[in-house]
């Protein structure tokens, strides 16, 4: 990850003046999930939000997200990018059934599965509410935009 | 032409509240399939989608014409030895692949 930001400096033009602040011209854009994983939820037509578990990873014993952050800091301390701004929002996958969830798990989730326990709470939700519960996932994504500086010696 | 979902336009406005791709020159860096190229491809002068795996720049060339986004190259290579010139691009972007 740290020779793909060195890349991304080398490649990417040094603003020609002070950005002063969003939407900034010259940068770098990094957008990802927050740590942390996934929830499955489900809401009720009145509002009601049960949380049915985790999105568990797959990665046992490696963090994709401590490994970029270590990347991030690294080239920061090399003094190539500083951040310049960084928000947040949720993205949220809805889903007219259990089996809707877990098959889309199971096909477009390369690094999450659907363990037992969530998959079970989130049957039950579903029968509990009988036809007027929403299954959903949800997570957080930040994005950031880092500028890019000049002393990298 | 594909739908937005919430998240997407979530997505989409925030992106363009960061940064300017107004002819931009922009390399977007793990492209996948081109989802991400696709909230800002209109208005850049030029992108430039990297990414290892062929069949997902296939999935990008016709995601990209279906949002008639046209003025974009596909490169089958790795983000650690970018082909080209140093100071070349206005932003890059890593969606979802740092």
């Amino acid at each position: 990850m740290v020779h793909a930001l060195d890349e991304a400096w080398r490649v990417l033009r040094l603003a020609d003046h002070k950005q002063s602040g969003p939407p900034f011209r010259n940068g770098l854009i990094d957008i990802r999930p927050q740590p942390g994983d996934p929830m499955v939820v489900v809401y009720s037509r009145d509002g009601e939000e049960i949380n049915c578990g985790p999105l568990r990873s797959k990665e046992s014993g490696y963090n994709r997200h401590q490994s970029a952050e270590q990347a991030l800091k690294t080239v920061a301390e090399a003094g190539k990018f500083s951040i310049a701004e960084a928000r947040a929002f949720e993205w949220i996958d809805e889903y007219e059934s259990a089996d809707e969830l877990s098959k889309d798990v199971d096909e477009g989730w390369s690094t999450r599965m659907l363990d037992e326990d969530t998959a079970l709470a989130l049957m039950h939700a579903l029968d509990r509410l009988d036809g007027a519960g929403t299954a959903i996932i949800r997570q957080s994504i930040r994005i950031r935009f880092l500028r890019k500086l000049n002393d990298a010696s | 032409m594909h739908e937005l979902s919430d998240s997407e336009q979530a997505e989409r406005k925030l992106l363009h509240a960061l940064a300017q791709f107004k002819d931009a020159l922009v390399l977007d860096i793990g492209a996948g399939d081109g989802r991400f190229v696709a909230h800002y491809g209109a208005q850049a002068a030029f992108i430039h989608l990297i990414d290892l795996d062929i069949d997902d720049l296939a999935d990008a060339r016709q995601l990209l014409g279906d949002a008639g986004v046209t003025r974009y190259g596909l490169h089958n290579t790795t983000a650690e030895r970018l082909p080209f010139p140093s100071e070349h691009f206005d932003l890059a972007v890593f969606s979802w692949s740092l």
